[in-house]
């Protein structure tokens, strides 16, 4: 293959907007006071919150970590197996509770390539989780790019 | 004192802090996210991909930007966007550096709103985290 060939592959080109099926998850109070002790959390209002019956009292994005491995990456056709994570985006649109419920939409939001520069010909994969609350509001857009490239590459 | 909009301007830089994440938090962190990655924990697996030693989660250093950007805001705002560039492994138990500047200042929607870049420095003065924030102040 030519360097200058793109990488994007028609099956990949088309599965860009590809939807999985949702999971449904609840923000777990145990592993989110755990998760904050790991990360020796000082705020006292966040403190106060995971250790208060309030289901008002707001915390840290951050709890969405507990669900991580719900967080499913979908499978991308064609991409190459050599690859890294290059990025990670939260966007917070809505509060987040202990006990809240939240259902995971898994999404191919993108997919971009670039021909030459520091790493040579490299391909991003932007995988995107929506959030959306009991209520049905999004509270979060979580966003992970994956970098790929046709070398080796040292990770830098 | 909770950080006013009229109080921030472009070109500010946020104070710097230090994180040192140790291996029994990086433990803690995986067993409460359960992120067994063998490369956050085991020294083989790490070297075995070339990296110097186990390293810290990406999103463990997300939550860390998160947490400073809070303390830095003392409840005069929100973070409505973090966004982080993983450029270089960290490794356990030894000092991060986090920090920070304003790079706009603007109103939209009818709020006051930010736009950050934040930070994460190795010990050798080496960005390992390059990323950007939006704070939206109350």
């Amino acid at each position: 293959m030519a360097d200058d060939e793109s990488l994007i592959t028609p099956d990949m080109e088309a599965s860009i907007g590809t939807e999985g099926d949702p999971v449904t998850i609840s923000i777990n109070p145990e592993l989110v006071r755990r998760l904050v002790e790991s990360l020796e959390e000082e705020d006292a209002d966040v403190l106060a919150a995971i250790e208060s019956d309030d289901p008002n009292a707001e915390i840290p994005a951050y709890a969405l970590i507990t669900a991580a491995t719900r967080q499913r990456q979908l499978t991308v056709p064609d991409v190459p197996k050599r690859g890294l994570m290059a990025a990670d985006e939260w966007r917070v649109e809505g509060a987040i509770h202990m006990g809240d419920t939240l259902t995971i939409t898994p999404r191919i939001a993108e997919i971009q390539e670039r021909i030459g520069g520091r790493v040579g010909h490299s391909l991003f994969v932007h995988h995107e989780w929506v959030y959306e609350n009991q209520h049905g509001e999004v509270v979060a857009r979580v966003r992970r790019t994956t970098a790929h490239f046709k070398d080796k590459h040292s990770g830098e | 004192m909770p950080l006013s909009f009229d109080s921030v301007h472009e070109g500010d830089d946020l104070p710097q802090a230090k994180r040192t994440p140790t291996t029994l938090r990086v433990m803690q962190f995986m067993g409460a996210s359960w992120m067994w990655g063998q490369q956050f924990f085991d020294a083989e697996t790490a070297e075995k991909m070339g990296l110097p030693a186990p390293i810290i989660p990406g999103v463990m250093k997300q939550a860390y930007l998160d947490q400073y950007l809070r303390k830095w805001l003392d409840g005069g705002g929100r973070i409505s966007r973090l966004q982080l560039s993983h450029r270089r492994p960290d490794v356990h138990n030894v000092e991060m550096t986090i920090g920070g500047a304003v790079t706009r200042t603007y109103e939209e929607d009818g709020a006051n709103k930010a736009d950050l870049e934040i930070f994460i420095d190795n010990p050798a003065g080496e960005r390992s985290v390059r990323g950007a924030a939006t704070v939206v102040f109350d």
